[in-house]
């Protein structure tokens, strides 16, 4: 019990009021933030106004599975794979948390499951993935089609 | 910002990310991302995308162009326009001996090993091969067969050279004159692998009106197979010419796959002994990704 309580800890504050309290090995993947605890402010709370808890505790999570050197290489796989199993609106929160907290290798994770969605698929396949609405006019769509269309000749006319 | 408070959708992501996404896609894919609504458009374009799409050693070998190698890394606005001029333009380097292109899908390397680049038998005996000059060629030299019995051409590219993970396919790009002789009979034997091993043989025809004589029976004149046994079935083990975008004729030659950064040398090779042949410019022998 001793040595958990020698660890330090830092205290997170999502949007929503939430706080979650996380040792420091783990935070310190939060690049962009590490800063502001290893300026040894300790004791505060740091604030992450646009990062709601459902996310930061699912980054935690990811965080604390990767800070753990016991874990082997193909559980660390399968935890990822599991980890990016869930809603698009989910996924893309999670991207953006990873962005604004600049962790790389979530980021790399994240964008990777993205980029596997959309590899192949045409932009009305795409706009119905992701639930986008289509905002060019007819004509503006056939004008890209075509640039696009000669851009690749006819190799790929299913653009 | 805006705030995660609500779910967020893919078109509501900070423009660096759609573009880390983008990144690793293909170009195609950026294309079409582009196309799917207008917020994509800057993220689809920007240079930190196309960058990733071209070779990671692109200025290298565009330093060694034999145009003003800086007048054409500054001549494009973006990333995006410098890709798809490199795919549409055959980029000379090495003094002339080879050009190199990206394949358009998947910004993989491509070079044409020029004439000059290959060892021609007899190559440089002017009553056997001609080198001369043809509008329609990307190199500032072809070399046409005059007169041999015995043809062979060689080439040799560096697998180093090429890109990672990819099944290259080797062509051999040529015309042929009015009077274009001595390819008919008999196909000739084509043949890539590493430099040093035995090569992938292959039957090659290089006679496009009169393939079907080969292999069928090549000690007969076609004419006169024809008039004995009515049509001649196609041999469908072998490669064929077919007509390029450019108006040349090529003929696959044999693929081979480069793994990781490999520094082995990769020959390519095609022969045919018989009869007196004449009438056929070589433009080089191309090396470029296989299709599908």
């Amino acid at each position: 019990m001793s040595s958990t309580e020698a660890k330090k800890m830092v205290v997170l504050k999502s949007f929503d009021g939430v706080t979650f309290e996380v040792e420091e090995s783990v935070a310190v993947q939060f690049e962009s933030i590490r800063h502001m605890f290893e300026d040894n402010l300790a004791g505060s709370v740091i604030p992450l106004s646009n990062i709601k808890s459902e996310i930061l505790s699912k980054v935690i999570d990811y965080c604390k599975r990767h800070a753990d050197d016991t874990t082997d290489e193909e559980d660390l796989k399968a935890f990822d794979a599991d980890f990016v199993k869930v809603e698009h609106g989910t996924l893309f929160d999670i991207i953006r948390a990873a962005n604004y907290l600049n962790i790389k290798s979530l980021l790399d994770l994240t964008c990777q499951t993205v980029a596997d969605m959309i590899k192949g698929k045409t932009p009305a396949e795409i706009r119905e993935l992701f639930n986008i609405s289509d905002e060019f006019t007819p004509e503006e769509e056939e004008e890209a089609s075509i640039i696009t269309r000669f851009i690749y000749m006819d190799r790929y006319a299913d653009c | 910002m805006m705030l995660s408070g609500s779910c967020s959708g893919f078109h509501d992501l900070p423009e660096g990310c759609i573009a880390n996404v983008l990144s690793l896609t293909s170009s195609k894919d950026a294309c079409r991302l582009s196309l799917v609504a207008s917020t994509f458009r800057s993220a689809a374009d920007s240079d930190a995308v196309w960058e990733r799409f071209l070779p990671p050693d692109y200025v290298d070998i565009i330093s060694r162009s034999i145009d003003d190698p800086d007048l054409l890394l500054t001549k494009y606005r973006s990333k995006k326009e410098l890709y798809f001029h490199l795919c549409d333009n055959p980029n000379i380097i090495d003094s002339g001996t080879k050009s190199f292109s990206l394949e358009k899908g998947t910004g993989k390397k491509c070079f044409m090993l020029a004439a000059r680049d290959l060892y021609i038998l007899w190559g440089d005996i002017p009553q056997y091969w001609a080198w001369i000059s043809l509008p329609g060629s990307r190199f500032p030299e072809v070399a046409e067969l005059l007169k041999v019995t015995r043809f062979e051409v060689r080439g040799k590219i560096n697998a180093s050279m090429l890109s990672s993970g990819t099944k290259y396919s080797a062509y051999m790009v040529f015309s042929t004159k009015s009077g274009f002789h001595g390819f008919d009979y008999q196909p000739a034997e084509a043949s890539v692998g590493i430099s040093g091993h035995d090569g992938q043989k292959r039957t090659v025809c290089l006679d496009l009106h009169s393939y079907q004589y080969s292999r069928v029976n090549h000690r007969m004149p076609p004419r006169f197979y024809i008039w004995l046994h009515g049509n001649v079935p196609i041999d469908h083990s072998a490669e064929y010419p077919k007509l390029r975008a450019d108006g040349w004729m090529e003929v696959e030659l044999g693929e081979f796959l480069v793994e990781g950064k490999q520094d082995w040398d990769v020959e390519i090779s095609l022969m045919k002994g018989g009869y007196w042949k004449w009438g056929l410019l070589i433009q080089g022998i191309e090396i470029r990704p296989k299709a599908g």
